[in-house]
């Protein structure tokens, strides 16, 4: 096409030049042929003005010629400004294609190495954080097992109540048996304490039977001094009597010194029975005292440990929530982590695209310098060989122009799970 | 006595998260790269699952499945592909080739669980 404009102005130019050669020439001969008819010898009357004539003539001719070739030249003045800047456009972009050309030849492959590094950092990066979370993963579910244990003992389940509620009948038997027997004590003593009255009583007794003792031999004395009177009376005849009145009477103060004996004993052994029972009846009080100290103490015991209980019931509840929170999050961290995963395959499949559509071009421009007529590959197709190696529903949806929420519809059929 | 599964897939982070999940739910765990990797790694121990990527590099989920079908000892072994693609010619590509199961990434781990219970051999 150019080449063919540029043949026809070629053309307009030779034309130019032919017009003004005649331009220049047309008075020239005019002038020439009136000075030769002048020379010719025609009178000088007639000569004269059929010079002057043709003088004109060829003066209008070249006006005329003039005219013609200043539009001639005009046309071809715009003729070839368009020429000109059809050329220097054909000649810019000539120019420029090339150097397209270099620089994506040079910048393709500097994205896709810059890209394979981006890929391998995050690889990198997000490796060593998956195995750290994995790590505090398994560190964390022995935690939780273990507070899951504790948990579930105290939990406000069917379970964990029939525990604490049975640890406590446990504990009100155990404690209360003690309290039954400290109750035994304080009867068993209260028993004692009575037996230990009536022998207060037995000795009362005693000692009044002593003192009936040393009553008889006060009076058996007597007796026998009113004896011994009398056989001294009797003379030589009651000499006999006086010998047993004598010995009555000495063992009427026998007995005597006896019944008082018996009555200082009984006094003492009623001194001390008093003494033990005023100490034992003070220790019963105290031990009374004690016991129902026990039983309120041990009362408050099982109430605390009630409370005790019902608080950990609440927090093993809690710590159950807290767990249960925990796994669910390490399930969306786990879901998260998972990024890379379709992260790198998009960056490869970026990178690998980059250093094909690099070489397709140096192929290209290789193939367009052996043969000036080789057709260009359709872009189009390209595009459709690229869209064929995606392996991700990102990849498709952002090629169709696909992004945001509404590609998130998209993505209904993540984690789906299919079972053939 | 412990199941035994192997993940194949060329990505760390997903099998490290993978691996996290099931041994929290009490499996033991192999792992391997790729298809090629796979194949050494069943050398007659007992598999009782195998969860396998898709796109893999020396040699693809697809391929794997194949070739362990080929396996006296493991054609019986269940086979779950766990991917990104879920374009529907690909999933019946593993349906053909013998896979039991089809799961799109990301994956939420209880439903892989759910699923793994349900594919594991006794």
């Amino acid at each position: 096409m150019a080449y063919q404009e540029k043949a026809e102005t070629g053309n307009e130019s030779s034309h130019s030049e032919s017009t003004s050669f005649w331009i220049f020439l047309a008075p020239i001969l005019l002038a020439a042929i009136a000075a030769s008819i002048h020379v010719a010898d025609i009178p000088a009357l007639a000569g004269w003005p059929t010079a002057i004539l043709l003088l004109t003539l060829g003066a209008l001719l070249g006006h005329f010629l003039r005219q013609y070739h200043q539009n001639i030249c005009t046309q071809q003045a715009t003729s070839l400004q368009n020429h000109f800047e059809q050329s220097i456009a054909t000649h810019a972009a000539s120019a420029t294609i090339p150097e397209l050309d270099s620089a994506c030849m040079d910048a393709f492959p500097i994205w896709a190495n810059q890209l394979g590094n981006c890929k391998e950092i995050s690889e990198t990066e997000i490796n060593n954080l998956s195995t750290r979370f994995a790590e505090l993963v398994e560190r964390l579910a022995q935690a939780i097992e273990i507070s899951q244990a504790h948990a579930e003992a105290g939990a406000d389940s069917s379970s964990g109540d029939y525990v604490v509620s049975s640890l406590r009948n446990e504990m009100e038997s155990e404690l209360g048996a003690v309290t039954d027997s400290l109750k035994l004590t304080l009867e068993i003593k209260n028993r004692t304490l009575e037996e230990i009255r009536e022998l207060t009583q037995f000795a009362e007794e005693l000692n009044t039977m002593a003192q009936g003792v040393s009553y008889i031999a006060n009076q058996t004395d007597l007796l026998a001094l009113n004896a011994a009177i009398e056989a001294a009376r009797a003379g030589e005849r009651g000499r006999g009597f006086a010998v047993v009145a004598e010995e009555v009477r000495r063992l009427a103060t026998i007995s005597g010194e006896t019944g008082k004996r018996i009555v200082e004993h009984t006094d003492t052994i009623q001194t001390h029975i008093q003494k033990v029972l005023s100490n034992a009846e003070q220790s019963t009080e105290h031990e009374k005292e004690l016991s129902a100290n026990a039983e309120v103490s041990i009362s408050q015991v099982l109430e605390r440990y009630q409370e005790t209980a019902d608080a950990l019931a609440q927090s093993s509840s809690q710590i159950l929530d807290i767990n249960s929170g925990i796994r669910s999050d390490i399930d969306d961290a786990m879901v998260a982590l998972q990024f890379q995963d379709r992260v790198g395959q998009i960056l490869e499949h970026v990178q690998d695209h980059l250093n094909d559509f690099s070489g397709r071009i140096d192929s290209t421009l290789q193939q367009v310098a052996a043969d000036p007529n080789f057709s260009l590959p359709s872009a189009q197709d390209w595009v459709a060989e690229m869209s064929a190696s995606y392996t991700t529903m990102e990849e498709r949806n952002a090629h169709r122009g696909i992004q945001g929420e509404e590609a998130s519809d998209t993505h209904a059929d993540d984690g789906d799970i299919i079972l053939f | 006595m412990a199941k035994t599964i192997l993940i194949v897939d060329d990505s760390s982070s997903v099998r490290t998260v993978v691996a996290t999940a099931l041994k929290g739910a009490g499996y033991e765990v192999l792992q391997a790269v790729d298809g090629k990797d796979a194949l050494t790694k069943l050398t007659g121990v007992k598999i009782n699952l195998i969860i396998s990527d898709v796109n893999m590099p020396n040699m693809d989920g697809i391929t794997l499945v194949k070739e362990i079908k080929k396996l006296p000892r493991y054609k019986f072994t269940p086979i779950c592909m766990l991917t990104t693609e879920s374009e529907q010619s690909k999933i019946q590509e593993g349906r053909a080739a013998g896979a039991k199961a089809w799961i799109v990434k990301p994956f939420q781990p209880p439903k892989l669980l759910d699923a793994v219970s349900k594919l594991v051999l006794p």
